[in-house]
C-alpha cells in the first residue's frame, strides 16, 4: 500500500509536531515528539497538550488559540520550557498554526528544542563578560604598571639632577657625561612606559562610533600638531574626504601619528597630501609625503611595537605611533600598509570598515 | 606654616623637602608614612599643632591615600584642612575618585627635579602664601 507522503514528511521532520484538537487533546504526535518527550506515541496521543509544559506555563493551551486562529509563536519574547516524561525541563520554541480538517479546526503545534542554542548563547554571554572584565583589568593593570614603573624613574632622574647641581664643582667631565647618559636612559624609559600605556589603552573601552566628516578629524589632528607644522613649514593638502562612521578620537590619533611622522621624517619642507574615498565596504585614506622614505624591506616591521629605523638622536620618538595606528584601524576592521616608500617620500594607506564589528 | 606630608617613599620625601628648601618656603614639614600614621599624628596633636595643609600620596601601605582622604573629609574636626593629592598616578579614575572624596587639589608628580621644584614652588606660592587657610 502506498504511504501518505505528507504523513511521511511529518514523521521525518526534525521538529517535534503534534496536532491538538479544540479540547486541548493531542490527536497526533510525530516520532521526533516521542524522542523529545521521552515517551511513546500512544502515551502522547489522547493526553492534554498542557501536560507537556511545566505548571507555570499552563492555561494557554492551543485549543484557546483556535478561538483566534492566526499563526504565531507561543513564547512571545519570553523563555518557554517544555517538560519531558521524566520531569526534566528543557527550553523550547513553540509555533502554533491553525489547520482546518473535515473533523473541525485543529492546531498544528511545532516544538523545537533550543537547549543547544541557549547553551551557546550562555557561552557567548560569559565570553563577552570575560572580555569586558579583562579589558577593565588591562586598563587597571596598565595604569598601575605605569605608575609603579614611573615612580622609581622619577627618583633616578631627580637625584641624578640633584647630584649634578649640588656637586657640580667636584664632578669631572667624565662623571658629568655619565650622569647625562643615565638621565637620557631614564627619560627614554619614561617614554617607553608612556608609550606602552598609550598602546595598551587604545580602544580598551571599546569603540564609540559616530558619523562625521573625516576632514574634521584631519583638521583636529593638524590643530594638535600646530607647533610642529609651524616650525617645519609643512603644507598639508587635502582632497575631498568622505563622511565616515568611526571612533572620532581614534581617527584623529591615526591622522596625527601619520602627519607627525611625515613632518618628522623629512629633510626639506614637508609637503603632505591626504586623500580619501568611500566604497561599499568602507573607506580608504592615503597620506603621502615628500620625506626621507622607507625601504620596502621594512614595510611590515615599522608597524611593530617600539620599532625604529633611525637612531633616537637623529629622529626622536618612542617607535609606537605606527603600532597605535595599526591597532586603531584593526579595531575598525580595517588595515594599514606602506603603499610606497621611495627616497622621494612615503605613502601610507589605511582602510576602515563600515561596520567595524563585522571585521573583528 | 605646617605641612603634613603623607608619603611612604623616602626618596620622594627627600625631593619634596629639597624643593621646598630651594624656594625658601617657610614651612615646617612633618612626615607620615601611611594613612594610619597620618591619622595618629593628626589625632595626637593639640589643635594648635594641626597642619595647615596636607600633601597626600595615594598609593601607601596599610591605609592608602584614598581611604585616608575619605576619613579626613568625614571627620568634623579634620575636614577643614585642605588636602592636596600629590601622586604619580595620572589615571582619570584616580583623579575623579580623589575629587569625589573632596580632595582640594590633585597634582601629578612631575618626572624630574625641575618639574618637582616648579610644582612645589607653585604650591608654596598659592596654598601657603596666598590662600587664607582656616
Amino acid at each position: 500500500m502506498r504511504k501518505d507522503p505528507f504523513r511521511l514528511a511529518v514523521e521525518a521532520s526534525p521538529t517535534a509536531i503534534v496536532l491538538v484538537d479544540e479540547n486541548g487533546l493531542i490527536v497526533f504526535a510525530n516520532s521526533r515528539a516521542e524522542q523529545m518527550f521521552r515517551c511513546r506515541r500512544h502515551e502522547l496521543e489522547g493526553r492534554e497538550f498542557e501536560t507537556l509544559l511545566p505548571g507555570r506555563f499552563r492555561g494557554e493551551h492551543p485549543s484557546a488559540f483556535l478561538a483566534q486562529p492566526l499563526p504565531r509563536s507561543m513564547d512571545a519574547g519570553r523563555d518557554l520550557f517544555a517538560v519531558r516524561q521524566d520531569g526534566v525541563e528543557f527550553p523550547v520554541e513553540i509555533g502554533l498554526n491553525p489547520v482546518e480538517t473535515d473533523e473541525g479546526a485543529i492546531a498544528l503545534v511545532s516544538i523545537v528544542d533550543i537547549s543547544e542554542r541557549k547553551q551557546a548563547e550562555e557561552r557567548l554571554r560569559l565570553a563577552a563578560q570575560d572580555l569586558a572584565r579583562s579589558k577593565a583589568e588591562l586598563e587597571q593593570y596598565a595604569h598601575a604598571a605605569s605608575h609603579d614603573l614611573k615612580s622609581p624613574l622619577r627618583l633616578i632622574t631627580s637625584y641624578l639632577q640633584l647630584l649634578e647641581q649640588r656637586h657640580a664643582a667636584g664632578l669631572g667631565d667624565g662623571a658629568r657625561e655619565c650622569i647625562q647618559h643615565a638621565l637620557q636612559g631614564a627619560r627614554h624609559m619614561g617614554q617607553l612606559v608612556d608609550g606602552l600605556l598609550a598602546y595598551s589603552l587604545v580602544g580598551a573601552k571599546g569603540l564609540t562610533v559616530t558619523r562625521f566628516p573625516a576632514a574634521e578629524a584631519l583638521a583636529r589632528a593638524e590643530e594638535n600638531l600646530r607647533s610642529a607644522i609651524g616650525a617645519s613649514g609643512a603644507e598639508v593638502r587635502t582632497g575631498d574626504l568622505p563622511v565616515v562612521e568611526a571612533d572620532r578620537a581614534l581617527l584623529i590619533e591615526v591622522f596625527q601619528n601619520l602627519l607627525g611622522n611625515a613632518i618628522k621624517f623629512c629633510a626639506q619642507s614637508p609637503r603632505i597630501e591626504v586623500s580619501g574615498s568611500s566604497s561599499g565596504e568602507g573607506w580608504t585614506f592615503g597620506v603621502r609625503d615628500n620625506g626621507i622614505g622607507i625601504d620596502a624591506a621594512f614595510a611590515e616591521r615599522i608597524f611593530g611595537l617600539f620599532e625604529r629605523l633611525h637612531p633616537r638622536d637623529q629622529y626622536p620618538g618612542s617607535g609606537i605611533g605606527l603600532a597605535i595606528c595599526r591597532k586603531i584601524v584593526e579595531l575598525h576592521g580595517g588595515s594599514i600598509r606602506l603603499a610606497a616608500g621611495t627616497e622621494r617620500g612615503s605613502e601610507f594607506v589605511f582602510t576602515l570598515r563600515k561596520d567595524p564589528r563585522s571585521g573583528r | 606654616m605646617k605641612l603634613l606630608l603623607v608619603e611612604d617613599n623616602l626618596g620622594d620625601v627627600g625631593l619634596i623637602r629639597e624643593a621646598f628648601a630651594s624656594c625658601q618656603a617657610e614651612v615646617e614639614i612633618r612626615v607620615a608614612r601611611d594613612g594610619i600614621d597620618a591619622l595618629d599624628k593628626l589625632d595626637r596633636g593639640a589643635h594648635a599643632d594641626r597642619p595647615d595643609l596636607i600633601l597626600l600620596d595615594l598609593n601607601l601601605p596599610r591605609m592608602d591615600g584614598r581611604e585616608l582622604l575619605s576619613r579626613l573629609k568625614s571627620d568634623p574636626e579634620l575636614r577643614a584642612i585642605p588636602v592636596v593629592v600629590f601622586t604619580s598616578s595620572n589615571a582619570p579614575r584616580d583623579v575623579a575618585k580623589a575629587y569625589a572624596l573632596q580632595a582640594n587639589c590633585y597634582l601629578v608628580k612631575p618626572p624630574d627635579l625641575l618639574g618637582i621644584e616648579r610644582v612645589v614652588s607653585l604650591l608654596n606660592e598659592f596654598w601657603l602664601k596666598t590662600v587664607r587657610l582656616p
